[in-house]
């Protein structure tokens, strides 16, 4: 404002200053070109005078000279004095006004001598007309220079004086302008100062509003500690959060410590003192006791300010009441404890599924082995073989002639050789299934060991052929198959050997497997096919399983790894989502490929070729 | 009879001729007769915007100074010294006869003269006669 007002004080005196000014140089201008042009021509026309005047003088006395018979010397000495006066003026250089003039004169002045009689001169009157004439022109020329720049002079100086007259308006009409201008302006900025002061006042007083508003809303209080705690202010809603009444309770130090828990008191008080002598932000946290006995939980957020009057510090800050908060905090401790109990417990339940989900998958191998075996032993070859030592025991007096000659004992060998030959199969068969049936168990035990992994254990990652766990797997599974005459169909190309936790990888290829049959046996089509394909990929191998059953409809494709989701009547929706987790903690992947109900699906687990480091927990 | 009439009237009439004077200004000059001294004496140079160029007949000046200027020729000579001396004017042309002065006049603007003869009437203006 101040400086605006100044820049128009500024142009307002430039305004004032500047047109009389430019006149002044004018004026100045002018006067001295003026006072050159005088100075030059104002002698010069003297001279001419003067020149002129002599002459007149000279013919006055020649024109006497005609009555008195003689040329007085005054006459004379006026020629010389002419012939003079137009050599001056002719060496100033005026030579083409004087012309011949001084020519003319100066050589009547030779030859006119003092006292020169009549009948001299008469001989030279056409030479004093001639000089006569030339004076006068000399001197009409001189004044007319002269008066031209005194003409010129007083028309200057009349252009000066309308100049100085128009520089006089323009500066009454500038100031006019500029007055006017100016008390306008000033008077709209002081307009819009007292609209900006209205504005700001209204503003203020919103922000009051606003501010008690959001206080109460937020039960907060605010406070101000000056002097050291010897100044204590609270806002109204600083009493309402202390249940104090501001007619009652006047805020100190000390009174305010009262109302302070006993065992925060100290750390409060701390605090305080801190945040003053340091000029530090206050940040704490206490119990308040109000007269009903019900206590506060207080936050109190602070910081230090200069006070503007006297430069003292002073401590503004605000007391929010957290026992809301609080409260729901211990409400949360609370519920996340119970939230991990119920999630250990669901843990426990999870891994317990996993591993009654697998057992089973195993177990399946393991009953049918079992039925196998008992099968084998249920067969009535021990029979025959026990009806061979009756009949050896009841012929044992003529066991020679009953082998040689009787119709039953010549069949006797060769019934043994086919028993024996029998035995001997069945006992290779029995084996196989007992072999079987210890892998399978030994996989049970394992899958029981791998879950423990879940409880901090580490598997055991070891190297192997990608084709052995395949068979493995399929092992695990061929009886099955048999039984409802899915056909199995093997493609495998070389790859490199892979380390793995090698029951994780059976554990997922046994569910695949088991799926695979349970799509085609779903299908109910005659041509039931389950293919798997081992091939290479990018820094690993995959193993793909690839059936030609139900298929998967396309909603479910996103949902087929989630815990819980199945499409079997009997599934528990597990199997497919282990499998996953276990194909990840492999550091490979399992993924699902169905081009739709009645279209088969492929599911392939890509493994690296170098699991990572297995830590379990 | 009539010749010796005829003669005679032309007598007359030549010796009226002789003894009068005719003051002629160039055609167009229309000269005041009561300025014709102040031009002869220097003092009136100009009519309206002409130059007045008064020219004396040799012949006739005698009559011209006693009738019109009433002065004799010593008077009029010192007048015009003076004249010319003070004034810077120069005195009229002097012309020997009138047909001279009738010449002058015709052929120079402003010309003024006088004659002893009666002037013709193409060429110049006849201003007065004394």
């Amino acid at each position: 404002m101040k400086r605006a007002t100044d820049k128009l004080i500024a142009l307002q005196f430039l305004a004032v200053v500047l047109p009389i000014a430019v006149v002044l140089l004018v004026q100045m201008a002018a006067d001295a070109r003026r006072a050159a042009g005088l100075e030059h021509s104002r002698p010069l026309r003297i001279l001419a005078e003067e020149a002129r005047a002599n002459y007149k003088t000279f013919t006055n006395g020649a024109a006497d000279a005609v009555d008195t018979g003689t040329l007085g010397a005054q006459s004379i000495e006026a020629l010389h004095t002419t012939a003079a006066r137009l050599a001056e003026l002719a060496n100033r250089g005026e030579t083409p006004i004087v012309g011949d003039a001084a020519a003319v004169v100066e050589s009547l002045a030779a030859v006119i001598p003092t006292g020169a009689t009549l009948s001299t001169l008469m001989p030279l009157r056409a030479r004093v007309i001639q000089g006569d004439v030339l004076t006068k022109a000399v001197d009409d020329e001189f004044e007319r220079r002269d008066e031209f720049v005194v003409k010129d002079a007083i028309a200057s100086a009349v252009r000066q004086k309308r100049a100085v007259s128009a520089a006089l308006i323009i500066t009454a009409i500038l100031t006019v302008l500029f007055v006017l201008a100016t008390r306008r302006r000033l008077k709209a900025r002081l307009e819009a100062d007292i609209s900006k002061e209205r504005q700001r006042r209204a503003e203020l007083e919103t922000i009051s509003l606003r501010f008690g508003v959001a206080t109460r809303a937020a039960r907060a209080g605010v406070y101000e500690l000056k002097r050291d705690g010897l100044d204590v202010w609270w806002s109204d809603t600083m009493h309402e959060l202390y249940a104090q009444s501001p007619q009652v309770f006047k805020p100190t130090m000390a009174s305010w410590l009262e109302l302070i828990h006993p065992d925060d008191r100290r750390s409060a008080q701390t605090a305080i003192t801190t945040a003053m002598s340091e000029h530090s932000q206050l940040r704490s946290q206490y119990r308040v006791v109000r007269p009903d006995g019900s206590v506060c939980h207080i936050a109190s957020l602070a910081a230090v300010a200069t006070d503007t009057i006297d430069a003292s510090p002073r401590l503004v800050g605000i007391d929010l009441d957290i026992t809301d908060r609080v409260e729901a905090e211990e409400r949360e401790r609370n519920l996340q404890q119970q939230l991990r109990d119920a999630s250990r417990q669901a843990g426990m339940a999870e891994i317990a599924t996993n591993v009654l989900h697998n057992v089973g998958n195993v177990l399946n191998s393991v009953n049918i082995s079992a039925s196998l075996v008992t099968d084998r032993v249920k067969k009535p070859k021990a029979a025959g073989l026990a009806k061979v030592v009756a009949l050896l025991k009841e012929h044992a007096a003529d066991l020679a002639a009953f082998v040689s000659a009787d119709q039953r004992g010549k069949h006797l060998p060769f019934y043994l050789a086919q028993l024996s030959e029998h035995l001997s199969l069945d006992q290779q068969a029995t084996l196989l299934e007992l072999e079987s049936l210890r892998k399978n168990i030994d996989h049970i035990k394992e899958i029981v060991s791998m879950q423990q992994s879940y409880s901090k254990l580490v598997g055991v990652p070891e190297r192997l052929a990608v084709a052995s766990l395949v068979d493995d797997a399929l092992r695990m599974n061929v009886g099955s198959f048999t039984r409802h005459g899915v056909s199995l169909k093997c493609e495998f190309n070389d790859v490199p050997e892979i380390v793995v936790e090698k029951h994780k990888v059976l554990q997922i290829l046994v569910n695949l497997l088991r799926n695979a049959k349970h799509a085609c046996e779903a299908s109910g089509r005659p041509d039931k096919q389950v293919v798997m394909r081992v091939a290479n990929q990018a820094n690993g191998v995959q193993i793909a399983v690839t059936d030609n059953g139900i298929g998967i409809q396309p909603e479910h494709m996103t949902r087929i790894f989630s815990h819980g989701f199945t499409t079997k009547k009997d599934g528990h929706g597990f199997g497919l989502h282990s499998g996953a987790l276990a194909a990840r903690d492999l550091g490979g992947a399992l993924r699902v490929d169905s081009a739709g109900p009645g279209h088969g699906a492929t599911f392939t687990l890509e493994l690296p070729l170098k699991s990572p480091e297995t830590v379990y927990g | 009879m009539i010749w010796t009439f005829s003669l005679l009237l032309a007598g007359v009439c030549s010796v009226a001729a002789a003894d009068d004077l005719f003051l002629i200004c160039h055609a167009g000059v229309l000269l005041e007769a009561a300025d014709v001294r102040d031009v002869f004496l220097g003092e009136k140079q100009f009519l309206n915007s002409i130059r007045l160029v008064p020219a004396d007949n040799l012949a006739a000046q005698p009559a011209f100074l006693e009738k019109v200027l009433k002065m004799n020729a010593i008077k009029y000579a010192a007048t015009w010294a003076k004249k010319s001396f003070r004034d810077g004017v120069t005195p009229p042309a002097a012309v020997a006869n009138d047909s001279a002065v009738l010449e002058f006049v015709r052929l120079t603007p402003g010309g003024c003269g006088y004659l002893m003869t009666v002037p013709p009437r193409e060429g110049v203006s006849l201003i007065a006669k004394y």
